[in-house]
């Protein structure tokens, strides 16, 4: 099987045309989207109201979260969150990417580990295990992903990854990470720490985030061929 | 590789000459079509290309080309709807006829030896197969095609080797030693 110097300039000719970036200029760009991000989430953050410890306008029938179990639930979902990020986002020393049984443990165990972790401390405190009626969770889940949402699509974009392993595994270990990431921000913020309103409105974002990221990841940085 | 990430345009076509020929024969080997061989071959190298912003320093090249080859094979042979032949070479069936010199009996012979493991190999596991050829044959070490396949070096080398130990016990003298190595 010989190869043709007509194949080498076909290929030289169509590279040269697809005008990649290189590693430099894309890094440039992923810097700028993070730092959007975090900027955004943060002025979301505080524009919502920043921490809130209860409820600041005394509107809910909810008394204020111990700061021992505010700290205790942030700190948690915190190391969660970072581990999290960690294996999602590197790859460790391959170009292949983690481990499918790797990305399958951080999507699916996460959000278990994170909700458990809440429950343990609701027991520890259970004046926290409290539902409030018509407080479902909505606005926590739409604040999550108003958070996380459109940055997990510019940065599976703007990484100019090509995934031929998993990538949907890989998308979705990363939407579970970033969810878990604004997780915390979400916890300061919503004065509900009760079990069913934690689970629609803290954890089912990370879940949807699960999906959102194993499609971008499938779409973006999927191998396909065109022939 | 590590100079083309970084902008050095001319490096693509060393990295072209390094992985070309391992890659079109993998592709060869797996389509029976040199033409979809090539079209494969392009589409890989466009991915590397494509992704190049992504490679980081010290990662090796050629577990992730061969993976790509492998995804782009995989889905064109979805996309065609037909199952991928791997027992039958289709440059046997368009080989010369046998010469009477001494050399053209060797080439005939080697081919004969060639087409006898290709189709002990057909009758293997995939698995073995798919260690033995990207040891053996494509010349991935057993690092590299640990990688691709996702296992272990050692579990790389103990399918080969049990590859190999089918092929002996099925084949005997006919296999040529300088084949496998």
């Amino acid at each position: 099987m010989n190869l043709s110097p007509d194949l080498k300039s076909r290929i030289m000719n169509a590279a040269k045309r697809e005008a990649a970036p290189t590693r430099q200029a894309a890094r440039r760009v992923v810097i700028l989207v993070t730092i959007a991000a975090v900027l955004f989430a943060a002025a979301l953050f505080f524009w919502l109201g920043g921490v809130h410890i209860g409820d600041p306008s005394g509107r809910i029938p909810i008394p204020d979260r111990p700061l021992t179990f505010v700290c205790a639930t942030v700190i948690g979902w915190s190391a969660v969150a970072a581990v999290a990020m960690w294996l999602a986002f590197t790859r460790g020393a391959s170009m292949l990417g983690r481990r499918l049984s790797w990305l399958l443990a951080i999507a699916i165990l996460t959000p278990v580990v994170l909700f458990g972790w809440m429950l343990l401390w609701n027991m520890q405190f259970p004046e926290t295990m409290r539902e409030i009626p018509g407080r479902v969770g909505f606005k926590c889940l739409s604040f999550t992903l108003a958070m996380t949402a459109w940055p997990l699509i510019a940065l599976s974009y703007v990484r100019r990854e090509r995934n031929p392993a998993y990538p949907g595994a890989t998308g979705a270990a990363r939407g579970v990470a970033m969810g878990a990431i604004a997780g915390v921000l979400v916890d300061l913020w919503c004065p509900i720490a009760g079990p069913a309103h934690v689970l629609v409105g803290h954890i089912t974002p990370i879940i949807i985030l699960m999906g959102l990221g194993a499609a971008a990841g499938r779409v973006l940085t999927g191998v396909r061929s065109k022939s | 590789m590590e100079r083309y990430a970084d902008g050095d345009e001319a490096a693509f076509g060393e990295v072209y000459d390094a992985l070309a020929p391992r890659l079109l024969r993998f592709l060869h080997r797996q389509t029976r079509n040199v033409g979809q061989a090539e079209d494969l071959l392009q589409e890989t190298f466009l991915n590397i290309c494509g992704a190049r912003a992504s490679f980081f320093r010290g990662a090796r090249v050629t577990p992730w080309a061969f993976t790509i080859a492998r995804r782009l094979l995989i889905d064109a042979s979805r996309k065609s709807h037909r199952q991928v032949p791997i027992s039958r070479d289709a440059d046997l069936d368009s080989a010369p006829p046998p010469s009477r010199d001494p050399r053209g009996d060797e080439v005939l012979q080697a081919r004969q030896v060639a087409e006898r493991v290709e189709v002990e190999l057909s009758r293997m596991p995939e698995t073995q197969r798919e260690a033995f050829m990207l040891v053996k044959v494509d010349g991935l070490s057993l690092a590299e095609a640990a990688e691709v396949l996702e296992i272990s070096p050692n579990a790389v080398k103990l399918r080969a080797f049990r590859a190999y130990d089918a092929l002996r016990a099925s084949m005997g003298d006919m296999l040529d030693k300088e084949w496998l190595q």
